[in-house]
């Protein structure tokens, strides 16, 4: 990792400029990252409730609250929300607030677009939640939206369909402005492989986005297409193919899963050598790791759909490759383990959520696992299973890595320390309940429990209820969450430049609260 | 940033331009290969009849294109302050110089004006006989500084100087 040779003081005219101007017109990369984090803290509350919507309804057997088409509007709305709204905006969030102060360069390389890119995320989402109240409701075919049932949502569609393209335009600049920083404003003697780790996650990222971007934009404009214009690309009935849509999906979807996780691998690998005191073990393996998943990433598409009838050896060809993104992300486990091995280990809240991260990621890994083997996923498909495989992937993987970036950060942006104590409130009643609310979906989805439907058999009452426990457990701990970030920002400690005695790389050189400008002359990186 | 050198008839110089980390055949490297990976992957998708992914993927590799590209031209501008004998030169321009402008080294004062307002920059110039042109635009205002005391100490430094009978005030040359 990189260490600077100078500590840079407050610049002068560093008083952001003040009133709602600031936030529209703003092209500081700080200024933009606080938006697109407030944004997507926003609507993980909003897909949250969506999806406490849908536990509700499933707390007992039979029709309770919400007939089954909202409850299937709900589901696709809480994917399409959670994967768009939040998560990814959290990301890009933490990828304006930190590359530029990562690499000694003083803001992104195309802040106009920067602006443009977060206020394009604000309209699209608003249209996107505007379809509960269209006719014919929300979209309910699910977030992958599989053609001809999504060919049957009512005034709602185009909507859907523009707000997919704008979350696309939104992510594509986003990518771009990202590669052109990293690539072209490093600080002198920041090399390529002096980069932290979280910079080259995010770079492979933006490769990812940049790939696969089209494809999407492409499907989802066939499928307009194909309801408005009299094509059929996917219509059998016409020539098309439906299972081409699914193929054409995947090839954005699976990359997508990891332009979601990729980014929480960088922060873990900021934040254990930090609380480990000790530097990260295996650097450039971790560098390659990150290549080879992304690699991998294109290749593994059709494990989502074993079961459309493919041929043997497609079948064979999917599921051995994805078994194979095992020995990359193997190599990410070891090395955080190793890096944790023998260090002089302390455990504060962003700590705390690293190490929920690579013990709990590892679970949904696993799971993932299961799912890669193509006969045993004729048994899983479409179940509960999955369902809980790819939430520990995103919740306990991708959540909780933004989680312990908040917390790791906070000081920073805020100049605050964070309250401690309920930081660690809030990790342990989120890492308890979060369990309480996924870990019972691996047993329902075994026992044949099918994903996407109101209502269900008897028989898994039990861990239905036990399910909807941790989840209203865990939402309401977010709200914790806030109060801690709200606090922090109202006041508290005030926090020093390195804030954490274990802290190496540019951003802990400027003082906290990071300035408005910062690295405004590059620092010499040795 | 500022790098001060010298040419190889032994003048000092003063080349000051924005960091960049990577030239612009790097950039050029970068678009090509996203684009053969983009272009494989939307030829497929229209070869299995999927054509719409194909213009879209030309969309947005004309995008990154002309992202990278601005990015590296705005990081391709120069400025040279070459400091000889009889002359002080400064030289403007991308990738090659496209403005020339010559001082008499003993005529030639360094103008830096601080500004009025906090929130303004300070602009920094070389200005002789009612001609001034404006140097260090992409400095901060540190370097700036920085850079006006190091240019009024190389043009005063012991060299050739201008006939005392065009030399009305003695030598003070730099303010």
């Amino acid at each position: 990792m990189s260490t600077a040779t100078t500590t840079h003081e407050a610049h002068h005219h560093d008083e952001p400029p003040r009133g709602l101007k600031r936030w529209l017109f703003t092209t500081n990369h700080k200024d933009i990252g606080t938006l697109y984090l407030i944004f997507s803290l926003v609507m993980l509350f909003v897909g949250g409730i969506m999806a406490l919507v849908i536990r509700a309804e499933l707390w007992e057997p039979g029709i309770q609250y919400v007939d089954p088409q909202f409850f299937n509007a709900m589901t696709t709305m809480h994917g399409l929300i959670m994967v768009f709204g939040a998560i990814m905006p959290a990301f890009v969030g933490l990828a304006n607030w930190l590359i530029p102060m990562m690499i000694g360069a003083p803001d992104m390389a195309l802040p106009r677009m920067n602006n443009w890119s977060f206020w394009i995320l604000p309209f699209a989402g608003a249209m996107l939640l505007s379809t509960l109240f269209m006719e014919g409701g929300a979209p309910a075919a699910g977030w992958t939206m599989y053609p001809p049932l999504v060919l049957q949502t009512g005034e709602a569609f185009p909507f859907l369909i523009f707000s997919v393209h704008l979350l696309g335009l939104s992510s594509i600049m986003g990518a771009i402005n990202i590669i052109a920083t990293i690539l072209n404003m490093r600080a002198p003697g920041m090399t390529l492989m002096k980069m932290p780790l979280f910079v080259w996650t995010w770079l492979i990222t933006a490769y990812l986005l940049i790939a696969v971007m089209p494809v999407l934009a492409g499907a989802v404009t066939m499928l307009l297409t194909d309801k408005y214009f009299g094509t059929s690309f996917f219509d059998a009935a016409g020539g098309g193919d439906p299972v081409m849509f699914q193929h054409i999906f995947w090839f954005f979807g699976h990359p997508e899963v990891y332009i979601m996780i990729l980014p929480a691998f960088g922060v873990i690998s900021q934040i254990i050598p930090t609380f480990a005191r000790k530097p990260l073990f295996g650097y450039s393996s971790m560098v390659y790791a990150t290549a080879s998943i992304a690699f991998l990433s294109f290749i593994v598409w059709a494990h989502h759909m074993f079961t459309v009838g493919m041929p043997l050896a497609g079948e064979l060809f999917f599921m051995y490759a994805t078994m194979l993104i095992a020995v990359p992300t193997g190599v990410k486990v070891f090395n955080w383990v190793a890096t944790m091995w023998r260090g002089a280990m302390t455990f504060e809240t962003p700590m705390l959520f690293a190490v929920a991260f690579v013990i709990l990621f590892t679970i949904g890994g696993f799971s993932g696992l299961m799912l890669a083997i193509a006969p045993a996923d004729f048994q899983y498909h479409d179940s509960y299973f999955v369902v809980a495989h790819f939430h520990y992937v995103l919740v306990t993987g991708a959540l909780f890595a933004i989680f312990a970036a908040v917390y790791y950060w906070l000081p920073k942006w805020t100049g605050h320390m964070y309250d401690e104590r309920l930081g660690k409130w809030h990790f342990w009643l989120s890492v308890i309940s979060v369990n309480v609310l996924y870990f019972p979906q691996h047993f329902l989805g075994l026992a044949g429990m099918p994903r996407r439907y109101a209502d269900y058999a008897i028989q898994f009452t039990e861990w239905n209820q036990v399910s909807t426990i941790g989840a209203f457990a865990f939402g309401l701990s977010q709200l914790l969450f806030v109060y801690v970030i709200w606090k922090c920002v109202r006041g508290g400690q005030k926090a020093t430049a390195q804030v954490w005695e274990g802290a190496k790389g540019l951003e802990w050189t400027v003082p906290s609260p990071a300035p408005y400008h910062t690295f405004a002359e590059a620092p010499e990186v040795k | 940033m500022i790098i001060e050198d010298s040419d190889p008839s032994g003048r000092r110089r003063f080349v000051i331009r924005p960091n960049r980390s990577l030239s612009w055949r790097g950039n050029l490297t970068v678009i090509m290969v996203l684009g053969v990976l983009m272009g494989t992957v939307a030829a497929g998708f229209a070869w299995r009849g999927a054509w719409p992914v194909l213009p879209f993927a030309g969309l947005e590799l004309a995008a990154l294109a002309a992202g990278l590209y601005w990015v590296a031209r705005r990081l391709s501008y120069r400025e040279v302050v070459t400091i000889g004998p009889e002359e002080v030169v400064v030289e403007q321009g991308r990738r090659r110089p496209q403005r020339r402008s010559v001082f008499p080294r003993a005529w030639v004062r360094v103008m830096l004006e601080r500004p009025s307002h906090g929130l303004h920059p300070a602009r920094l110039a070389l200005r002789c006989h009612g001609r001034a042109i404006e140097i260090g635009a992409l400095l901060t205002d540190e370097e700036r500084e920085r850079l006006a005391a190091r240019l009024r100490a190389a043009i005063a430094a012991p060299g050739p100087r201008a006939p005392d009978h065009l030399h009305p005030t003695g030598g003070d040359r730099a303010t």
